[in-house]
């Protein structure tokens, strides 16, 4: 079964993968407050996200990056520029795309169940089609035994871990992931991490993830893209050719990193000076 | 075990009472808890003062009703239009700020000593707590979660039942408990400044025949009222906001 936001939209598995899936051009995002000249948040922005690519935003705080990926996800609009999504100028809330969202993940008032079948029941997914793809996630996250829970009964990386299957769940093409794991503690970072580069290269999906930590940008990544402080420009876009499968805990021993590390900590630490 | 601690100490003000009504103070003034109870079983029996909590009760269902819905609705509402609630705010703020008791007698010239009068009254209390219950609920609805349910596809109606309903929820049951005692006093008022029937008009009658035990019989069956809303409320609450971890254990043991 596959998970469809409106029939003209349906990704076709047998078509040939398109070379980008995501395209922004000449971007700005100004806000106006009722007082004194607009902020701009973001400034002329070109970025071109690769299909099933992971793609990290690293910037420091006020770099715009989550606002970025605001736009990336239609919730909010840009001053000027376009945004292509899979061919397609973006205009409105972009349903090809699950969102992993900085604060809570999942909704409080439903069970981790009802929070993971929920896209499926939107997307009008037959009762027991849905109940057994949200068990199967469940246990792909390793959060079997806590379907009837409440999200406040569950800790803060369990929490993440439902968030990140509800948003796969939906097979949608695009995973945007804002700071998910920001939070958290050093352990359950790092065990995340492992989980969710073991789950995305089993999945092989676009992602865009947010972060303002380097290792985690190197980890994860095949692309990291260098934002700067406000107004946020795209400094660099350097890629990350360390070798797949990852394991996040030995990354940094790989040949490479060290230069990579020096490289992005440069970007970053020339535009704080 | 909770039980006896919970009604200790009503059963020592209640026997002080008996017993210094008799000692200490004079039980024509008072009443006392004896002649209390004989009178409710002897009313009980009697079965009229039932015909009048029926209307009571019905005066206090519908205005409660009406009253929470049409709030509710508005607030909800204009909650979601800004711009419309900066305009109509001030004048919801005016008609609330006006003490009920004081257009009452209004409100029943205008619709009579009927039940239809103390519905109303009882609306204008209601309506003014839901409303702002509901108002600042959706107001404070976290932006991100209606995000999420817009990004899987839901559409209006969807993100209403699946996030807003759900967020507000709370704010609802607030504005049902605290709207219950103002519901019960609207009605009491109406009834108070005229009625043919009702508690409050045997409160009234009672009070005037210097029938003690008559008015402390009326507002038994007012306290009982009360308690049967509120815990209708507090079981429906406690099953729809079960994620909520305030209702988990301690709290709503009333």
């Amino acid at each position: 079964m596959q998970i469809v936001a409106s029939p003209a939209r349906q990704r076709n598995p047998d078509a040939p993968d398109q070379q980008e899936s995501i395209r922004i051009e000449r971007v700005d995002k100004a806000y106006h407050e009722s007082a004194g000249a607009p902020t701009l948040a973001l400034e002329n922005i070109n970025l071109n996200v690769p299909a099933n690519a992971f793609v990290s935003l690293l910037g420091p705080s006020g770099s715009g990056k989550s606002t970025l990926l605001k736009l990336i996800a239609g919730i909010e609009r840009p001053s000027s520029g376009v945004i292509y999504c899979r061919g397609q100028v973006l205009d409105g809330v972009n349903t090809d795309v699950a969102y992993v969202p900085q604060g809570r993940g999942l909704f409080p008032w439903m069970t981790l169940l009802a929070n993971i079948e929920l896209p499926l029941k939107i997307a009008r997914v037959a009762a027991a089609e849905r109940r057994r793809k949200a068990l199967e996630w469940i246990e792909r996250v390793k959060l079997g035994g806590f379907e009837h829970k409440f999200p406040r009964q569950l800790s803060g990386g369990m929490e993440k871990r439902g968030s990140l299957a509800r948003a796969l769940i939906t097979g949608k093409p695009i995973l945007l992931m804002d700071e998910p794991f920001g939070p958290l503690d050093a352990q359950t970072r790092l065990s995340l991490q492992q989980q969710l580069t073991q789950l995305w290269e089993d999945v092989q999906n676009t992602v865009v993830f947010v972060t303002h930590d380097v290792i985690e940008a190197i980890a994860l990544s095949d692309i990291v893209v260098v934002l700067s402080p406000r107004p946020g420009r795209i400094l660099d876009a350097i890629t990350v050719s360390l070798p797949r499968p990852r394991n996040v805990l030995s990354v940094p021993d790989c040949d490479g990193f060290a230069e990579l590390h020096a490289r992005l900590q440069g970007l970053l630490f020339h535009e704080l000076t | 075990m909770r039980m006896v601690h919970a009604l200790l100490p009503a059963l020592v003000i209640i026997v002080a009472w008996e017993f210094g009504a008799h000692f200490m103070f004079d039980p024509r003034f008072v009443g006392q808890p004896s002649d209390i109870v004989r009178y409710l079983l002897a009313e009980a029996t009697r079965g009229e003062i039932w015909a009048d909590a029926a209307i009571t009760f019905w005066e206090i269902l519908l205005g409660y009703v009406i009253g929470a819905i049409a709030g509710g609705a508005l607030g909800f509402v204009l909650g979601f239009r800004p711009r419309l609630a900066r305009i109509v705010e001030p004048y919801i703020l005016v008609f609330s700020a006006i003490p009920k008791i004081a257009i009452a007698p209004i409100i029943i010239i205008a619709l009579g000593i009927g039940i239809q009068s103390k519905v109303a009254i009882v609306v204008s209390m209601v309506f003014f707590l839901m409303f702002y219950a509901v108002f600042s609920g959706v107001k404070q609805i976290e932006p991100d979660f209606i995000h999420q349910a817009r990004i899987m596809g839901a559409k209006r109606h969807e993100v209403v039942r699946y996030v807003v309903i759900p967020a507000v929820a709370p704010n609802i049951f607030d504005g049902l408990k605290t709207s219950i005692v103002f519901a019960v006093i609207g009605a009491l008022i109406g009834e108070f400044i005229a009625a043919k029937a009702g508690l409050g008009f045997y409160i009234l009658n009672a009070s005037g025949a210097f029938n003690i035990n008559g008015i402390w019989v009326g507002v038994i069956l007012i306290v009982a009222l009360v308690f049967v809303l509120t815990t209708a409320i507090g079981l429906a609450e406690r099953r729809v906001l079960r994620w909520l971890p305030e209702l988990d254990s301690e709290r709503n043991d009333r």
